[in-house]
């Protein structure tokens, strides 16, 4: 069995193909709809959120924040104009204000966290988000090219969150081999994720 | 050792929570002086973080995110939505029964020992300094979204009310504990052809609750509390009726409790009820219970009832008794400590 989806359905939808009907209800207040655009728009917004949110952070809460935020201020959105666009303003601000809130909470992980690895993400928070969709769509593609070993170790790893000790207990290896492991794995799916970007940037050349 | 391998060993005990502040200082510093190695730690911690996700989204999926975004909305909003919803048709009145109803009697009487073995054996008791709690956004706590009768039988789904012949209301003679509505106990439910009548009236709501175990810390231990209100608006002093509130926490797939009931009650994981008799005494006010049970990181759901039950062999005609105000709270502490008594 695939430890994670190899395809996503929201995710393999680049542009906005909710009817404008749907805008126009959830405006109106039809809880049916406004599900309809969470569900439709939630993967994106997440997955962005998961590679921008500043260490320490809580990702998914962000996310909800943000559909809370767009959702409460939908009567400020004009029906025709590029909803995405719209919610990823506000994921961006939601965001800030996140990484605002842990540097003035200055606990463990804003004082002990690479303060540059911090800018560098909210650099790249000001990047065209289809980038990291489409990351994750080659990060998914990657993960089921792989050797059923290596699989197995991301799955342990980010499916199952076993600590390191238990994957050492079951491979027979040791601490230190199975970080080795660790580190080559993300490297491949690293570059793997990098030559498909490449390749299709390339195409779209 | 050249930068990069150095690189190579302080990222990873860096994602994998292993480095110590001296290492983090020389991976600051490493950063610092080598500008490919922050583009190049920057990449692999985005991809870290969507391996992260992409894990996460087969855990907490997009039905569990859309529900908590709808729940996390603002109370006026839910005024507004709630007042939205009462010009939508109710559910009809008589949905086809489930198989499980033909198990009603059994189905009561085995969750009625399993609940009373586990509740008269513990009972809680709190050492709790650094006590942290967390509400669950339950859906539709208070009864304030829509109007008319809930489904029938036990949900197939996580975030719906539904069980025995209950409506939602609002009243114009009684004052809700909170909001403009109510939960109104209309009739227990029982398969037709039975001798025995029926004597409890039932709603469930089944609870997705693996976003929760992202809450619980390693080395935490972690509790559910479950309270409702529950009001007896009779005028007079009748046969008593018992008020209860319980949950049951299993593992596997909530959808599939239905197919698997009541021989699913066998594999509770924990469970805790709370409930009170009522004959004259509660009537005119509100009156709370509260449920608790130990939250082990082996359950993926819980089934969650609030019910009125006849108590005497005097039959019972339900429709004045209402409940209202349901919250569901985690409780996490690292060191929970548990006092094992009998009685309650």
């Amino acid at each position: 069995m695939l430890p994670f989806r190899v395809v996503n359905r929201a995710l393999n939808q680049p542009t906005d193909d909710l009817p404008e009907e749907s805008y126009r209800l959830a405006k109106a207040g039809d809880m049916r709809a406004i599900e309809a655009i969470v569900r439709h728009h939630q993967a994106a917004v997440r997955a962005w959120l998961a590679a921008h949110c500043p260490l320490g952070g809580d990702a998914d809460d962000v996310a909800q924040r943000t559909f809370v935020a767009a959702i409460t201020r939908l009567s400020d959105f004009e029906v025709g104009t590029d909803f995405r666009a719209w919610l990823f303003s506000i994921a961006r601000y939601q965001l800030m204000s996140e990484a605002t809130r842990l540097r003035r909470l200055a606990d463990y992980h804003s004082r002990l966290a690479p303060e540059i690895l911090a800018r560098e993400l909210e650099r790249r928070a000001q990047e065209p988000e289809e980038r990291t969709t489409a990351r994750l769509m080659h990060l998914r593609e990657c993960i089921a090219a792989m050797g059923e070993s290596a699989r197995q170790f991301v799955q342990w790893r980010y499916d199952d969150q076993l600590p390191l000790e238990d994957m050492a207990a079951r491979t027979g290896r040791s601490v230190g081999a199975i970080k080795k492991q660790l580190w080559l794995l993300r490297q491949k799916l690293q570059q793997c994720m990098e030559d498909k970007l490449a390749a299709e940037e390339g195409g779209a050349a | 050792m050249n930068p990069d391998e150095r690189f190579e060993l302080l990222w990873t005990d860096f994602l994998e929570g292993d480095l110590d502040a001296e290492g983090m200082a020389e991976l600051q510093s490493l950063l610092a002086q080598h500008s490919h190695l922050q583009e190049r730690a920057t990449d692999l911690l985005q991809t870290h973080r969507l391996l992260g996700f992409a894990a996460q989204e087969e855990r907490a999926s997009t039905e569990v995110f859309a529900r908590e975004v709808l729940n996390r909305l603002p109370k006026t909003g839910e005024v507004f939505v709630g007042a939205v919803m009462r010009d939508m048709k109710p559910a009809p009145p008589s949905l086809p029964r489930f198989p499980w109803l033909t198990w009603r009697p059994l189905t009561a009487a085995a969750a009625g020992i399993v609940l009373g073995m586990l509740c008269t054996s513990v009972v809680f008791g709190y050492s709790m300094p650094r006590l942290a709690q967390r509400v669950f956004e339950l859906a539709n706590p208070g009864f304030e979204l829509g109007t008319g009768k809930l489904p029938s039988g036990l949900p197939r789904r996580v975030g719906i009310w539904s069980g025995d012949e209950v409506e939602i209301i609002v009243h114009p003679d009684l004052k809700p504990s909170e909001g403009a509505q109510v939960l109104r106990f209309v009739k227990a439910e029982i398969q037709e052809g039975l001798v025995r009548s029926a004597r409890s009236c039932d709603v469930f709501q089944l609870i997705d609750l693996r976003s929760l175990r992202d809450h619980i810390k390693p080395g935490e231990e972690a509790a559910l509390e479950l309270s409702a209100d529950f009001l007896d608006a009779r005028g007079a002093p009748g046969p008593t009726v018992r008020f209860a509130c319980a949950l049951m926490l299993f593992a596997g797939d909530p959808a599939e409790l239905h197919t698997d009931w009541p021989a699913a009650l066998d594999d509770i994981l924990s469970a805790g009820k709370d409930q009170i008799d009522c004959g004259d005494g509660l009537a005119g006010r509100w009156h709370r219970l509260t449920a608790r049970c130990v939250f082990p990181l082996g359950a993926d759901f819980a089934l969650l009832r609030v019910n009125v039950a006849q108590v005497n062999p005097v039959p019972v005609e339900f429709g004045q008794q209402f409940a209202d105000n349901v919250k569901l709270v985690l409780k996490t502490h690292r060191a929970l400590h548990m006092i094992a008594a009998t009685g309650r």
